[in-house]
Formats: structure tokens, sequence, C-alpha cells
């Protein structure tokens, strides 16, 4: 810490007044005054895995565990590795969960092996509330009838606003609540000491939207598991085969009905399943594809990965179909959001399954991979409960992602029952023109999704450096800050460490395993994401414990070089840092940046050039590319060297960049560490609306 | 010309030669009335079939397959025969055996229950009896070869009755993820079925006194045996055989 503080003064001492120099497209408009916090995080990331780190932490944990600040929630058996299991632990602060926190513990004999996730440290908050949730909720027009009963709890809730920038903390009531006017059902954190709203977004985990033309169902046949009423004389969608039971009700259309049973107002019972005349040949064809696609679903984790269920512990698994109907778009277009979708609902452990509607889209029930992507967000959110919204939330997306790609190839394979060939391709064939919404191999050439603020597009991100960033605060941002976006990132991690290629943006080539041995890709996946990332894990994170756990020296090989290639590369040393305060009109009509790059390693960087690269934020068209060298980066930031531990800052007006752009700027560094190991870095991207 | 028609041709000819030469050879007198030959016989060769069943589970179609092997199994012989004319003679007899283990193991292909054309394999002990009883009629001719020799060649149709245990399902333990089932047991069904075909062979008999001796046999027999199987089809299998052995000889 000391140490960056230097760095900071150094750089503002050589700053000035400069204009045009160099890259000719930025000004120099210090000296501004230094950042009032400190770009360095205030919480530790923990991945260790060495006998060192792990006792070194573990010492920690203990301690943490006696006292209280750590608190164990479960322990999950490895269903893979005999003898090992893995404990979530909660860090608790005066007795209050901090939302989002928490390490797991790795054990084997009853001794620590690896622990991942993240403590937070310096928490300066009161967690006695001093406005009531009747209070809060007033104040803030919410009909307290709309709160899910039983979800009401007390947390501390960190706001990380940034990378580099100080995280806050805030007592907060956090609940789902019920929006009648828009049919949904949001996490809500309300500040518990000024009754202020903190954060609000969509508690459904949803399949994106897509726009088709309709289309029959496939025809195929299909074996089901279903369950003999004999009072009713009928068989029910209720399998009774499979460890866990498979539950598909049908909501029959009804409006109010089907959304109090949606919200879990009234339980579904048996009455509410999908039947048939006991012994008939089952028609709703819906109902077959629901119901066989969640077996088949069962059995590709069950045989695959040795998972009972998305839970692990064979829980039933619950999915609601036919609602609502098409006839209700007049009088409530916001349901229109329920056809040409699907969800998992973390709160109730449920999920739903849209409607096809005439002329936009074929029944999701339709798509295996689509069924099989639902149900491992109810893996996720049993395991590593990955929050979804941002970075953690396009984890949470690309692992369904990957279950729903692993399970279409695990039946291919087997050679029955699948009516389409298996393929990197996600949701493809509940479009009539059978494009996808995302595309594992060539994320770039996707179909594009309806984005929630109405928008559409046509290219998904192949690198981070292409990565989608919020520019909205969380609850107003758009797809929960591009988690379905952003997880084509990690899909085309999966895709290339199995079958290997080029990233088409770095342009790095990938040796993949091969499809014969894609088991240990699915099984490193596997392993990283339910027994080692926590709800905040970052790309990093999946990065570090996907190449730790992949089984051979071959698939660790094919996973890290995909990650490299995706631009996440294991020694980040050096990441550019973009300051608060950016994104204003500069007086030289351009828009000013404030950027610092920081080294979080004791090594000396020596910058050899810096590639800036601004482009349109969303559908990633390049508008302005520059290089600058060594002497220019100098020029600019003070000093071509970063000390180690060290931070070299400036604020910059970027010329001629129209009012009203939708941009983001990329920063690629290359350089020398001081032991002369060439490094080219993804160093940074930062994002904005400029609507000046 | 089926096999059994063209052994028992050739075994003809070869008597109707036998016959040719012994008459040119030896013309001593054989005063001899009748004879009766108690025999242990072997059946020496092995013939095999195999048996599929078919049945519905799960929607789908299922086979149990189940191969017998026929063979090596002692018998007892008993035939006897009257001098007609000359050389000539009728006579009859009955040869019956008993073979446990006929067939050994069954493989079942039982289709899943969770989906279409993914079939799993059930292996199991499937041991099944059997007994074969023959009636041969003969017509015979004495081949005069010394006074204490007596070499009988012989031929006539042979009734079969066969009765044989057939392997018709078998029961297994399934469980999740039902991908390798256990065999558990295996039901049978005991088929009797007759038929005629054919028996040729020769006899050679040594007295050690006017009426009792020692002598050797062989004998082939020829035939088919439809079984009706449980799924309504047939069956078809050879019956009979090459047997070989030797007794106790009286004449009179």
């Amino acid at each position: 810490m000391r140490r960056l503080v230097t760095g900071i003064s150094v750089v503002w001492l050589v700053g000035g007044a400069l204009t045009f120099v160099g890259a000719q497209e930025f000004q120099l408009l210090g000296p501004v005054a230094p950042p009032q916090a400190l770009p360095v995080e205030s919480k530790d990331y923990i991945a260790a895995v060495s006998v060192d780190a792990v006792r070194a932490w573990d010492g920690q944990i203990q301690s943490f565990l006696r006292t209280g600040e750590l608190q164990r929630v479960r322990t999950d058996v490895n269903s893979q590795l005999a003898g090992h299991s893995h404990e979530r632990l909660t860090q608790y602060h005066d007795g209050v969960p901090i939302y989002g926190s928490g390490v797991v513990r790795e054990m084997v004999g009853g001794v620590a092996v690896s622990l991942s996730g993240s403590l937070h440290r310096a928490i300066d908050v009161s967690t006695t509330p001093t406005v009531s949730l009747e209070d809060a909720t007033r104040g803030l027009g919410i009909d307290a009838n709309d709160i899910v009963s039983g979800t009401v709890k007390l947390v501390v809730l960190p706001n990380e606003a940034g990378l580099g920038e100080e995280i806050t903390y805030a007592l907060a009531y956090q609940f789902d609540l019920v929006d009648h006017t828009v049919f949904s059902i949001d996490h809500v954190f309300v500040d518990a000491h000024s009754g202020q709203l903190l954060r609000r977004y969509s508690a459904l985990q949803q399949q994106q939207g897509h726009t088709a033309t309709g289309r029959g169902t496939k025809g195929d046949t299909k074996k089901l598991s279903v369950t003999r009423q004999n009072t009713w004389n009928v068989d029910l969608s209720r399998d009774s085969i499979r460890p866990a039971r498979i539950d598909v009700y049908d909501l029959r259309y009804d409006l109010n009905e089907g959304w109090a049973r949606l919200r879990n107002y009234k339980a579904a019972g048996e009455t509410d399943l999908a039947s048939t005349p006991a012994g008939s040949t089952w028609t709703d064809q819906a109902v077959v594809d629901i119901h066989a696609y969640l077996g088949w679903t069962y059995d590709y984790l069950y045989e695959r990965f040795g998972r009972r269920g998305f839970d692990g512990q064979n829980s039933p698994i619950k999915a609601l179909a036919h609602w609502p109907h098409p006839n209700v778009l007049t009088p409530y277009p916001e349901l229109r959001r329920y056809f040409c979708n699907a969800f998992w609902l973390p709160t109730f452990n449920h999920m739903f399954i849209g409607e096809p509607l005439e002329g936009t889209c074929n029944p999701l029930a339709g798509s295996f991979d689509t069924i099989a992507h639902e149900l491992a967000h109810g893996v996720t959110s049993t395991s590593s409960d990955l929050i979804y919204q941002d970075e953690p939330g396009a984890l949470n997306e690309a692992f369904s992602d990957i279950i729903g790609n692993g399970a279409e190839y695990f039946h291919s394979t087997k050679g029955s029952g699948l009516p389409y060939a298996a393929n990197y391709q996600i949701g493809e064939e509940s479009n009539s023109n059978q494009l996808p919404d995302r595309d594992m191999q060539s994320p770039s050439s996707a179909y594009g999704v309806n984005l929630d603020d109405g928008r559409r597009y046509f290219s998904l991100p192949n690198h981070y450096a292409s990565r989608w960033l919020r520019t909205k605060p969380i609850g107003e941002a758009p797809d929960n800050g591009w988690v379905h976006i952003n997880s084509s990132i990690v899909n085309h991690v999966f895709y290339l460490a199995i079958e290997g290629g080029t990233n088409a943006r770095s342009g790095k080539v990938v040796r993949g395993v091969g499809a014969a041995n894609r088991a240990d890709i699915e099984n490193a996946f596997y392993q990283a994401f339910t027994y080692h990332l926590t709800q905040t894990s970052r790309m990093k994170d999946a990065r570090h414990w996907t190449i730790e756990k992949a089984p051979n020296n071959a698939a660790s090989t094919a996973i890290s070089e995909a990650w490299d290639a995706v631009g996440l590369h294991g020694d980040q040393d050096v990441a550019a840092v973009w300051l608060s305060g950016t994104g204003a009109s500069c007086r030289n009509n351009g828009v000013t940046v404030r950027i610092g790059f920081v080294n979080t390693s004791p090594r000396a960087f020596h910058v050899s050039s810096l590639y800036f690269d601004l482009h349109k934020s969303l559908t990633n068209t390049h508008e302005h590319e520059n290089t600058m060298s060594a002497d220019t980066f100098g020029y600019y930031f003070g000093n071509k060297v970063i000390p180690g531990y060290g931070i070299v800052w400036n604020e910059l007006c970027w010329l001629g960049v129209d009012p009203g752009a939708v941009f983001s700027l990329e920063a690629d560094l290359q350089g020398a560490h001081v032991s002369g190991v060439q490094t080219s870095y993804y160093a940074g991207r930062w994002q904005t609306y400029y609507n000046n | 010309m089926n096999m059994p028609t063209k052994h028992f041709a050739i075994a003809l000819s070869v008597m109707v030669s036998a016959i040719g030469t012994g008459t040119v050879v030896s013309a001593q007198d054989v005063s001899d009335r009748g004879w009766i030959h108690i025999n242990g016989v072997y059946l020496a060769q092995e013939y095999t079939f195999t048996d599929a069943v078919t049945f519905t589970e799960n929607f789908e179609t299922g086979t149990t397959v189940t191969p017998y092997t026929v063979g090596g199994t002692p018998s007892v012989d008993v035939m006897g025969g009257v001098r007609v004319w000359q050389y000539f003679g009728v006579g009859a007899g009955v040869t019956q055996s008993s073979q446990t283990g006929v067939s050994t193991t069954s493989t079942t292909r039982s289709p899943h229950p969770l989906y279409f054309n993914r079939h799993r394999t059930v292996t199991g002990a499937s041991p099944t009896d059997r007994t074969d009883t023959q009636v041969n009629l003969h017509a015979m001719v004495v081949v005069p070869t010394g006074r204490r020799v007596r070499v009988t060649i012989f031929g006539g149709p042979t009734l079969f009755q066969v009765k044989q245990e057939l392997v018709t399902a078998v029961s297994k333990t399934d469980a999740y993820p039902f991908n390798t089932p256990t065999f558990q047991s295996y039901s049978k069904r005991l088929e009797s079925v007759s038929s005629v075909g054919l028996n040729v062979g020769a006899d050679v008999a040594v007295y050690f006194s006017d009426h009792v001796g020692v002598g050797g046999v062989v004998r082939y027999s020829a035939g088919t045996a439809d079984f009706a199987t449980i799924d309504g089809d047939t069956l078809t299998t050879d019956v009979g055989g090459l047997h070989v052995g030797g007794g106790l000889r009286l004449k009179f």
C-alpha cells in the first residue's frame, strides 16, 4: 500500500498541461487532483493450492471460524474425487452475513488442501438497523404483500463500483419482490440505515428471448418416466423412476392461477401436473420434451459427474409449462417476455418454460440445450451461487451453456434420443431459421438477442478485451450487466479447450484435447464451478480453478491456452484502472479519460508500447486505434516504467469523439518485466455512454 | 439330397457291398435264430442350435439368445433281431440318453426404460436338460466271418423322441442409471417332439460260447426335430448322430 502511494506521487509531480503530442489524439488536461480513493480493492482474493499458501490461509480461516466471522453454511461431498469434501463458508460482520462473500475450503481427511474465494476487510458499518423494514418499504412505495414471504434477510452489502475503486458497505434488507406491472420477481436490497434503494435486479435467471418464426415440434418419439394415478386413472408427468422426482406442471394458460403459482403464492400440487389418460400416448409435445429433457439432464449430471440432481441431494425438479396464452398479449403486452423464454427461479428452485409465439419463435421445450441450461442454473444456485450480475453473472450463464452443451454431446454420443445433431450452438433449435442465441465456436457470429432495452445486436465478444461493460447502475443496466453477452467469452474458452483452434481476435492458437477427451474439460469446468467458485468470482478465478482442476496435463494445457487466447492471462500483473470522473466532455470536443496503470507485482514493468482502441461499445466497431511508443507513454503518464506495486496515471482528453457516441476504450500494454521477460497484456477496458 | 438321406444312401451301399463280400469270401452256415445286443454307447458328435426369444419391454423389442450344444453324452442301447432267411434278418432297438447342461448361458438385450435404442446386455447361467430316445427298426445282414465272430450290418427307419428344455425368459435386477442390469434368474419350459429319421450301422461280435459274447457297434442316425418356440416360431434342429459303443452279445 505504501509503495503504491509513492508511485502515484511520482507521476503527479511530472504531470503537466500538454496538448497534441505523440499520438495526436490525446490532450493532457492536468494538473488534476489525485483520486480520493486509491485503486486498491479492500478485499483479499484467495486461490490457494500450494501447501504453504493453504496453511497460511487456513490458519486465518480457522481463526475466523472460531470468532464467528466465518460460518459454515454447507458441505458438499465431491462426487468424483473420493474423500474430498468442500465446505462453503460465509463471511459475517458482527453477526450479519456479507452478501456475496465467502470461501470454499476443500478438505481431505480433515485437512484443508485448497481454498478459494474472497474475504472483505476493513468493513465499517453498523449492523443495527436504524430504519425498520416496514418504514423503508413504505418510503419506497413497496407493498408489503408483494414481498415474497420467507425471503427477507439482513445482510452487509458490498458496493464494488468498479475495478480499482474502493468498496463501500451498507447494511441492507434483502428480499424478493413481486412486480405486478411487469410480472417479474426481483432481488431487492434496501439500506437499513437510510431506507434508500441500494440494488434491484431480476431474480429470474433466464434464457434471453429471441425472435423467430413459428414451427412445429420435431415429432420424435421419446420415452418418459411417468407416474400412474389410479384414483383418477391418469398418468402424471412425474418421474418416479429416477432418484430425483421430476415434475412438469401444466399452468393451463390460466393467467391468474399461473401467475400465482409462478410466484409460489399457490404451491403447485399434484392436480397441476400435466397428465394423460392412463396408458395412452402423451400428445402434449411441450410437456413431453420438457419432461424428457429434464430427465436426460439429470442423467448427464449423474453419469458424467456423479451429481445427484441440481442440488446434489436429489431435491425435486419442478418445471412450469403452458403459460401464458398468446391471446392475452393484447391486454397484457408485458407478458411477451414469457414467450420465447425460459428461466430458472432460484427463490423457489423451479423452472419456467415459455410458450411459442406464432410468427415469433418455436417452443423452447424442443431445445435440449435450453432445458439443460436452465437446470444448470439450479446447479449453480446450490453450489457457487454466482451472483446473477456482471462478471459473476456471465460465469453463471456460461456454466449453464457449458452444461447444456455437454449434455447435448453426451446424449448424441450415446446415439439415441436426440432428434438433432449436437453442436456448439445454444438455443438454435427454438429459432425457425436455426440461428443460435450464442455460438461457443464463433461467438461473434451469433445471431444475437433481444436485450431488455429493446435493442438487438449481432456480435458477441470472443475476447476479454471485447467484453461489454455495464454503463448504468445494476438495477437499470440491461441484461443484469450483460450476463448473456459476456458469457460467450467463457463459452469460447470451453470450446477452444476441447476442439482447439484460433481465437479470432488474439490470433492465438489453442491445442484442444479433442472431442474424444471432452469429458476431461467438462470435468475441469464442473469441478471449478461447483466446488471452488464463489458468489463473486470473476473470470480470472474461473481461469485459475479450471486449470487447477484439469484431470491431466493435456487438459490443463488446453484450458490454459484457451484462457490466454481470450485475453485472460494467468500472470496479469499490470492492469488499466479507470478512475471516477471520466466520461465528461473536455473543452476541445473530446472525452476525458482518467486512466492509470497499476502494477500489482513487486517487479518493475518497462513499457514498450500502448495500444489504444476506441470503438462502439456494443457492436465492436472500431473507430479509432493508435499505438503510442514507450517515450510517448512516458510523456503522457510521466514514466515509461511502472514501478513494482506502483501506478502511473493521468487524465487525458481523447479528441475527435463525437458527442453522444456510445463507445468503449481498450488498452493493451506491451513491455518487459525487470526480469527481461517480454509480456503482452490486455490491460483493461473502459466503457461509457457519452451523451453530452 | 438332404444330409440324413445322403448318409443313409452311403450306408446302404456299404451294407450291400458287405453282403456281396461275405458271400464270396465265406459261405459258412449261419444257423443263429436271433441276437440281443446290450450296449453302452457314446454320442461321438456335437451339434448346436440357438434359440432367440423376442419380447416387448418398455415399448421396444428385446431378445434373449440361448445357444444349445448336444453331444458327448453316454446312452443305453439295446437292440435285437431275428434271422429271417440265410444271412438276412430284421430287428429293432432303443437308444436313450439324458444330458444336462445343454445350454449354459443366455444373453439378453434388454430395452432401456428411459431411452429408445439403448439396449443393455445381461448374461447369466441358464442350464437346461434334454432327453433323446431313438427307436430304431433294422434290416440286418449277418456277414459270416468265422464260427465265433459275427459281423452285422443294419439299417432302417428311426423314431426320434426329444424332450428339450428351452429358455423362455430372463429376469434381472435393474437400478438407476439402468446401464448395467444384473442377471437374476431364468425360466424354461419342456418341449417334447417326435420325428422320423433313418439309421445305419455295423456291429462286430465275438462269442466265447455258443450264446454269449462281446461286441462293438457303430450307428449313425439322422433326423430333425421341430420345436415350437414361445414366440410361436418353429426351431428346427438335427437329432441323432454318430453313436459308438459296445457291450454284451447274446445269440440263440
